[in-house]
Order: C-alpha cells, then structure tokens, then sequence
C-alpha cells in the first residue's frame, strides 16, 4: 500500500496552517496523556478508587470555573492573550504542584490529579478551537483526520516512554515533561499569528453597562438553537457514560495493581490505545467521515462503548472492561472529536466560541457532576457490572443523540448560507377569532398608508365578512381607500349599499367614480342604470369606460346599444387613454365575449395599453386564444409579470400552447420564462413539458426548467414516479458538465480566450444550478436555491457550506461521485498544447448545440489569436440566426482571411441588424481591420 | 466596437464587473459608442440625467464652474445615479482628451434591470459604498473641523485669562 495516499491533499495556503495546527495539538495531547497518567497514578497510590467519584466532581469545577474565567475574559482581552496567559497559569500550577509533592501530606496528590485533568483537557479544546478558525467545513473534513493523528501519533509516543521516564526519574517528575508540552502547545499558536498577524482579528471590547442580557438570558439565547440543544444534550449524555466506565476501569485497574505498577500499566494502557488510534486515524476517519459522513462519525463510540460494555456487565471480565475503556480514545479522539469539531461548523461563526465554551465549560462538568454525584452513592454500594450496564443504557441515549444532532448540524449549515427569507406564510397564519377580531379593530383605527398591508392580511380570511368594515372605509377621504372599500362591496355588497354607493358616483376623483359605477352596478343592478347611463358624458375616458361596460351587463336595450358604442369608439380612438380606459372596461363585461376586443389592444402600439390589457386578462378573462399572444408580451421587460400572471390564471389551458411555443422557438427571452409560468400552473401535466426542456441547448432555459420541475413536483403527492427519469436527467447533466469543463480546460492555452473562458463558465455555472435543482427534487426539506447561492459565493466559506451540505444531504452513489468531482475537482494534471486546443476550438465551432454567445467567443479568439484554420469556420457561420454569431463570425473573416473578407462584407450589408451592417460598410469602405478603421 | 470586445470592456468597469456573460451581452448591446474630443463637455450642470456613460480610452473632469472635483481615467464611468433617480445632472462633466464612450440611455439600463435583478443589486451595492465613503468623508471633514477649532478656543480662553 503506497503511504502517500494515506496523507490528504494539502494545498500550499493551507499548508502552515496545517503545521500550527498539528504542532499545537501534539504537544497538548501528549501532555494531557503525560499528566493524566502522572495525575492519577499519584492519587490513586494513596486513596481508594472510591474517592474517584470526588475527584471527577472536583475536576469539572476547577475545569468549569478555568472556561468561566477564560470567557469572561475574552470580553476583556484578545483571545490570544487569553491564551498565553492561560497557558502560563498551567505552568506555574505544574511547578506548585510539583514542589508541594514534595512535602509530606496528602493534599498535592490530590492537586496532582487536578492539574493533570485540567491539563488533560483544557489546552485540547484551545487547540479545536484555534483549528476550526482557521479552517473552514470541507477543508476541516479533509484536513482534520490529517491534524489528529499527528496528535494520536504523539499520544502513542507520550504513553510508550511513560514507563522508561517512571524507572528513569520516577511518577512525580512526569509534570516536568507535561510543562515542557504545554510551552510547545502554546508556541505553536502563538507562533502562527506572529507569522500571519492579519488572522488574529482586530479586539473590540465588550462594553460595559447597557443592556447586556442575564447569563440566563445568555444561554436561553444559545439554546435556541436546535444544533446547540441537541449537542449540548449529546455531550451531557456521553460524558455520563464515559465517566461511569472510567470509574469501572480505574476501579478494576486499582484491584490489579499498585505503586509505580499502576502507573505503568496507565502509560502502557494510553501507549496500545494511542496505537489503536493511529491506525483508527489513518485507515478509518477519513474514509468514515468521507463515506459515512458525520452521523456515522458520531455513531461509532457510542455503538463501540454500548457493545464491550454490555459485554463487562454480562461477564464482569477485566478484559471487556479494558476494551470498553479504550474505545474512548480510540474513537474519542480520532472520529468521534473530529466529527464533534465538524457539528461546531453548523453554529454561527459569531457564537461558536460562545457555543464552545458553554458545551465544554458548563455541559460537560454538569455531566460530570451528575455522574460524580451517582457515583458517591452508588459506587460504593453497586457492582461494578452493574454500573457498566448502566453505562451500556446510557449509550443507547447517545446513540439517538447523536442522529439528531448530525440532523440539526445540516439544518444549521442551511441556516448560514442565508439569511431567512420573509415568508408571508409565516407569520399570522393563525385564523383565530383572536386575529379576526384585532384585523377588525385595527381596520377601523389604522392610517390610510397601513390599509392596503391589512386588507393583504385580511384576504386569507376567506370566510369571514368584512363588510362592516368597509362601509367604515368608505367614508375616509383618501380616494385609494375608497376605491379599495368600493371593490369589495362590488363583489360582497347588498341593496343597502345603493346609496352610500351612488354617491360617490360624483366624488372629485375619477378613479372613485368608476369604481363607484362598478360597484353600482353590481350592487343595484338595473336600478342603477340611469345613474350609470349618465357617466357616459363623464369628462374621463376611465369613467366612461366603466360606465359602458357594466352597461352591457346590466343595461336595457338602450343602455347596450350606448355601451357598445361608446366603448367601440373607444377601442379605435387614437388617445391611448381612451384604449386603456377600454382595456379597464373589458375586464367588467360579464356576458358579451371580449376575445377579439382584447386581442387588439393585447397588440396595441402603446405599452400602456398592453399592459391595461394584460391586466383584465390576468384578472380570469383570458380566452384560450390569447394565449399565443400573452405569450409573446413575456418578451417585454415591463410587461412580464402582467403576461406571467395572465397566463397562469388561463390554468392549463395555456400548458400545450406554451410548449409548443417553447419546442419550437421564438423570442429566447420570451421562452426563458416560460418554465416560472408553468410552475406556477403546477399539476402534474407540466412535467412531461419541463422535462422536454431539460434537452434544450439553451443552458438558461434549461436550469429555469429544473427550477420549475423542483417546484412543481415538491407539490405533487410523491416524487417516486418521477425519480428514475429525474436520476436519468441529472447523469445527462453531469456528463454535459463533466464535457463543458474539459473543453474549457482545453482551451486554456490559446491567445485572447479571456470572453470565451468567461463564457464557458459561467454555461457550467447555469447548468451546474439546473442540476442541482433536478437533485434537489427527491430532497423536500433542502432549500436549493440558498444552497445555489452558497455555492455562487466568493466567499470560501459559504462556498464549502453549501459543499457539506451537499454531502450530507445527497445520497450516496455514483451521481453524488460525479457532482462532487465537478465541485471539488482534483488539479488538472495533464498540460494541453495550442494544436489541441485549436481542434476543440473548431469543434465548438462546428457544433448546432452550443450556446450562440459561446460561438461568438470562441469566433473573437479565433480572430484575435490569428488562427487563420478557423477561417472557413467564420465564413460558414455569417448565416447564423444569432446576431452576436453574425457580427463577430464577419470580424473573424475580416481577419482571419485576404481575398473573401470584402466579398462577405458585401453579402452582409444587407443584414437586418444595423450593428452588422455598420461593420460590413466599415470593412468595404475603409480598412479591413474594423479595429484600424475606428483609430483612423 | 464588435460586441464582445463591448463585454471585455465592461468586464473591467466595477458596475458591470460581477455580471455573468449573458447580461454582460445584453449590456454591451444596449451601448452606444460616443467620441468626444478633448475640451467638449459631455453634460453640464442641471441638464436632465438621461444616460451613464463608461470610459473605454481618454479622460474627463468632473466640475462645477471651475471647481473641480475629480478626472477619470478609462476604464470608469460616471453619471451613475441618473439611472434611478431623474434629478438633473449635479456636476458637469468635460472631456480633458480625446475620448471614446459608450452611453447606456436611462430607459434602455432600466429594462436591463427589470430583465436582470442581479444587475440591480450590483448597482444598489455600489451606491451604498458610496453612502459609506460620503459618511466617512463628512465625518473626516467634521474631526478635521473640530481639530482646527479647538486650538482657538484653547487660545480664546488663553486670551481671556490673561485679559
């Protein structure tokens, strides 16, 4: 086995921030081993194992108030002042304890086993904690097994030359090596931000006074998270566990051996441990927390200690109880750390170390008081087998834990790949009598500027009745909230409502009178007509158009014949108010067919107008045969949304026409809108549409019809009849993916490729976020699109985010292999020369299926390199339908060849885009270089 | 200009610099190329602001009457803010050499930024840099205001003493 493939793949930036990281790391788990072993061979040579339950309560008060004291402080101090003053502390408690072993008395034997826990764990979590910042999610994957068997391998060390440093200078003079260590540890961080001082951030101090929240308040924030809950619940449980078999394994070890016995068994007990790790380390935690992600990770002690402990309980054997007690190191510190560090990437940046502390400072010493207390009572009073049953219990609640926190760590990634967005559904989404009654309160006594956001609120309500309300609104003076009141007395409005609406059949504002004749007529039908027949003469076209309308719906003979006219002359008036006012009108005839009316004005010269028209269209009244030509107003920037909303009230209807529209070509823009609006019909009859444009050539239309698809099958009963053909869509994609980057690769070497790279990037990109979408399909609770934008980012961080949640997400397989090798592809090896790469150019050329603006590209390199080959090419291409393809097809041919250039130039004059003609005048009249003529 | 040497151009112009290559199409087809020799003013003060302009070769000085605040060197663009508000112009603006321009019409940049909300964004990052540095400006402006008040009032109150 070649051992090269064993050390992970570390890029030069990444490289000194590996060697802090690991040096910190040996020198801190090599000392915790060192003075662990020191610690408790000391004490435990001179009381019986039964004080141990004292002890653990002891340490995990001095372990909690040293977190105390560090957190407070770092609102004082920078971290890494902290650090090092922290560090000196450790020393000078070392140097006390040492000197007071000396002494005759107890005391310090109990210190000693203090400090070797403090030291045991203390500087471990200093170091995580500096690793985590400086690496982010996918490098801290790949990248921490690598750091934590430089630690093993150190731990391995460390409890080999425990023995040989006993028989040299005896157990107490341990803590000299254990000092030397802790002054490494605190080198090598140091040591890092002397060399890199802009990764030490800049301190700003906490200030004081304010409204600083409780430490209550504190950590009821903290536990709002669903990650910081589970992991904090996580480590209480485990921590229980292992203290309860670390008592059952000291226990058992002090029965068998005493004096500098025990502490050699001790060193030779971390030494096979440590060994076990390495191995562990190197052959399993990478390809643990790679293959099985951070739930396996997770699940690996627990099961290990659920396992040998059930064993020690069922047999009481001190072999079971030593392979209990060493599955903790050997899982503890490899995957089980690692894949705790990693569950620390799903919290906020701006409270990890908050997060940090609160789990190692307050969690786990709870834990261990917890378990410190059982043990007072029970360890003298209990078998041992029966604690390691105990402790085989505990770690079924562990293993539950842990699915739940790795759930919560994916949950959490999602949350920082963006800010939430404002979802309306979100919010008063009760429809309580409670809310009912606040809305009407609040509509009665709201400003007129607040009205349209409550009357949004209020249509969820479908039930209920407002009218009350807005008999109240009615009488503001703001004509907006009149008009708003009269719309829906029009629709809910009863005979009482005549007058009050009558009269504002001659309110000042014009809009009011048309709402008010709409109203009208709704509410007093032909008993309203005379005042309606009057508005006729109104001096606006909006009144007179609402007059005649709702006179062909409730007028006699008299009134439809005045109605017809009025709004006839209307739809053929030059004043595009008069058109619009009719576009407004058609939407309220209720029983004459308005098809061929609207289709004029759909068409009509004024943008106004065709925007009034799609309006009533929008509004139900779009007959089947508009469709065609709502579909083409999606082309038009200011009318997309009108024609969108149109044509989705046409329901599906309009599903045949708008792919027909979309296979057979037409306005790009236009047909790129296309899979929204059919998301937006939803149903099950647009999949087999959305589908068809997953083969488009257009990437863009492509990737808006993976969106769609995401969308439209999410709210469909079950995706399984759609996964096979969807699985089949998404291998098509990666392998035109997988495509597209050797062909960018490929082109690498030629001249002025800098608009073709672009290009062909940012087509992967398109067609990357459309294949994510397609897989996003099968997972209904992954917000693609923020995933997409994390995926977008510049910055690194997001960017490997959205990378881990990937991985977690996507089941495991052959399409997950491949996305992965396009979003982290390993360095491109093999060097391309400029002949292969011009034979790509020519085949891109040559292709019906690439994107246009990729032609037009790769044409200008062509150009610009002097790659005369391509001439023929260029040539070929000036019949193209894209005018970009045109227009440099003849700036290429202008440069690439000497006797056709002025004869093309001559057969594109009559191109009809003037940019291509200018071009072809330019080249025939002055010089063939376009570029020497704009200098001259 | 063909059109993609249109795009390599705005690629380098920071509005236009975090567009993906389709809107940088759309874009670079909306342009118009504007020449200006030197010493012809491009707009004057309190005239409509109807267009951004970009820089491809040449400079400009930006001024009001003779004070002048800044020159722009290619690659840049100014008259950025007429694209979402319809104030007239606030400074006037000259060509110092010969320049080659290309002019996007307010109307024609609006409906790319219906098309291209990305495009809006970018825009709406640019102008909040700029509310930054103008705070930043004013509050260099008021310390150094500050700072030169002060020795005054300290000689003031050193006058009226010994008074």
């Amino acid at each position: 086995m070649n051992l090269r493939s064993l050390l992970p793949d570390v890029a030069p930036g990444e490289r000194r921030r590996v060697q802090h990281a690991a040096a910190a790391l040996v020198c801190a788990g090599a000392a915790g081993i060192v003075a662990k072993t020191m610690g408790t061979a000391v004490f435990l040579n001179h009381f019986p194992a039964s004080r141990l339950a004292y002890m653990y309560i002891a340490a995990a008060v001095l372990v909690t108030g040293t977190f105390y004291a560090y957190r407070k402080s770092l609102t004082r101090w920078p971290e890494r002042r902290v650090r090092l003053v922290l560090a000196g502390l450790i020393l000078l408690l070392c140097l006390g304890v040492r000197l007071g072993l000396t002494l005759p008395g107890s005391g310090f034997r109990i210190a000693a086993y203090l400090v070797g826990d403090l030291v045991a764990k203390v500087p471990l979590v200093l170091v995580w904690g500096f690793a985590a910042m400086l690496f982010n999610p996918r490098e801290g994957k790949r990248l921490f097994p690598f750091v934590g068997t430089a630690g093993t391998l150190a731990c391995a060390a460390a409890g080999f030359a425990i023995p040989p440093l006993i028989s040299a200078f005896g157990t107490a003079n341990l803590i000299f090596v254990v000092m030397l260590l802790v002054a490494g540890f605190a080198v090598a961080i140091e040591g890092y931000f002397r060399r890199e001082p802009e990764a030490s951030k800049p301190f700003t101090p906490a200030r004081r006074g304010g409204a600083n929240p409780s430490r209550a308040g504190y950590y009821a924030g903290l536990l709002k998270a669903d990650l910081v809950r589970n992991l904090g619940l996580l480590v209480v449980v485990a921590s229980i566990s292992l203290i309860l078999f670390d008592f059952v394994f000291m226990s058992a070890a002090k029965a068998r051996y005493a004096g500098d016995d025990l502490a050699a068994f001790f060193g030779n007990f971390w030494a096979a441990a440590s060994v076990l790790s390495v191995l562990v380390q190197l052959f399993a935690v990478r390809f643990v927390l790679q293959h099985g992600g951070v739930l396996v990770a997770l699940m690996l002690l627990p099961a290990a200690v659920l396992m040998s402990a059930s064993g020690a309980a069922l047999t009481g054997a001190f072999l079971w109880i030593v392979a209990a007690k060493m599955a903790e190191p050997v899982f503890l510190y490899t995957i089980d750390n690692a894949a705790m560090q990693m569950l620390y990437m799903g919290i906020k940046k701006q409270t990890r170390t908050q997060v940090r502390a609160f789990v190692d400072g307050l969690a786990k010493p709870l834990a261990v008081v917890i378990a410190g207390g059982a043990l007072i009572f029970l360890g003298p009073r209990v078998e041992p087998r029966y604690l390691a049953a105990a402790a085989a219990v505990l770690c079924a609640g562990w293993l539950f834990l842990a699915r739940r926190s790795a759930a919560a760590y994916v949950s959490g990634l999602m949350d920082q790949l963006g800010s939430r967005r404002l979802d309306p559904s979100d919010e008063a989404v009760a429809d309580g009598k409670q809310l009912e009654a606040q809305l009407r309160g609040a509509l009665r006594t709201a400003p007129d500027d607040e009205l349209p956001y409550l009357v949004g609120v209020l249509e969820r309500f479908e039930g209920s009745d407002w009218t009350p309300e807005y008999r109240a609104l009615l009488e503001r003076q703001a004509p907006e909230v009149k008009v708003m009141a009269l719309g829906y007395l029009e629709r809910h409005g009863d005979r009482t409502d005549v007058d009050r609406v009558a009269t504002h059949a001659e309110h000042p504002a014009a809009e009011v009178r048309a709402a008010a004749i709409h109203s009208l007529a709704a509410v007093a039908k032909h008993r309203g007509v005379d005042t309606i027949a009057a508005a006729l003469e109104d001096p606006d076209p909006m009144v007179r158009g609402a007059a005649a309308a709702e006179l062909l719906t409730v007028g006699d003979l008299e009134g439809l014949l005045a109605g017809g006219s009025l709004l006839r002359s209307a739809l053929r008036s030059a004043d595009p108010e008069a058109r619009i006012a009719a576009a407004e009108a058609l939407g309220h005839i209720k029983h004459v067919g308005v098809s061929q009316a609207l289709g004029t004005l759909l068409g009509d010269s004024d943008e106004r107008v065709r925007s009034a028209a799609l309006s009533t269209a929008g509004h139900g009244r779009l007959p089947p045969d508009l469709v065609r030509k709502v579909m083409e107003l999606l082309a038009e920037p200011r009318l997309v949304a009108a024609a969108a909303d149109a044509l989705v009230g046409c329901g599906e209807d309009a599903i045949e026409p708008l792919a027909a529209l979309a296979e057979n070509g037409g306005n790009a823009r236009a047909i790129r809108r296309i899979p929204l609006v059919l998301a937006r019909i939803g149903g099950a009859a647009t999949v087999p549409v959305l589908e068809r444009l997953l083969a488009s050539a257009d990437m863009t239309l492509r990737r808006e019809a993976a969106r769609a698809l995401q969308r439209v099958i999410k709210d469909l009963p079950s995706f399984e009849p759609y996964r096979e053909s969807l699985e089949g869509q998404v291998a098509v994609q990666l392998e035109s993916l997988a495509a597209q980057r050797a062909t960018a690769h490929a082109l690498v070497p030629l001249a002025a490729n800098e608009a073709l790279l672009k290009a062909l990037e940012d087509e992967q990109r398109i067609q990357l976020e459309g294949t994510l979408h397609l897989l996003g399909i099968g997972h209904a609770d992954l917000d693609m699109d923020r995933v997409v934008r994390g995926l977008s980012s510049a910055a690194q961080d997001r960017r490997a985010e959205a990378i881990e949640v990937l991985d977690n997400v996507l089941r495991k397989g052959d399409l997950k292999n491949r996305l992965f090798e396009i979003l982290e592809p390993p360095p491109e090896a093999t060097a391309i020369d400029t002949l292969e790469a011009s034979e790509q150019l020519a085949r891109l050329l040559a292709s019906d299926s690439v994107d246009p603006w990729v032609q037009a590209t790769g044409l200008y390199c062509a150009a610009e390199g002097g790659l005369e080959q391509h001439g023929e090419q260029a040539l070929a291409l000036l019949d193209h339908p894209d005018v970009g393809v045109r227009e440099t097809a003849l700036h290429a041919v202008s440069r690439l060849t000497t006797g056709t250039a002025a004869e093309a130039a001559g057969r594109m004059v009559e191109d009809p885009e003037p940019r291509v003609r200018r071009l072809a005048e330019r080249i025939i009249n002055t010089d063939p270089s376009p570029r020497g003529e704009q200098r001259s | 200009m063909i059109t993609v040497e249109k795009v390599l151009f705005l690629q380098k112009v920071s509005i236009f610099a975090g567009l993906d290559s389709q809107t940088l199409r759309q874009a670079a087809e909306i342009t118009e190329e504007v020449v200006y020799p030197a010493g012809t003013p491009v707009f004057a003060d309190g005239d409509p602001g109807d267009a951004v302009y970009m820089i491809h070769d040449g400079s400009v000085r930006i001024h009001k009457g003779d004070v002048v605040f800044r020159e722009l060197e290619a690659p840049a663009y100014f008259g950025e803010m007429s694209l979402l508000n319809d104030e007239p112009r606030s400074a006037s603006v000259t060509a110092v050499s010969d320049c080659l321009m290309l002019r996007i019409d307010q109307e024609a940049f609006r409906e790319l930024l219906i098309l291209y909300p990305q495009a809006a964004l970018d825009i709406i990052r640019i102008l909040s840099q700029y509310l930054l540095q103008a705070e930043a400006e004013a509050r260099e402006l008021k310390q150094k205001a500050e700072a030169a008040a002060a020795p005054e009032e300290t000689d003031q109150q050193d006058v009226s003493s010994e008074g």
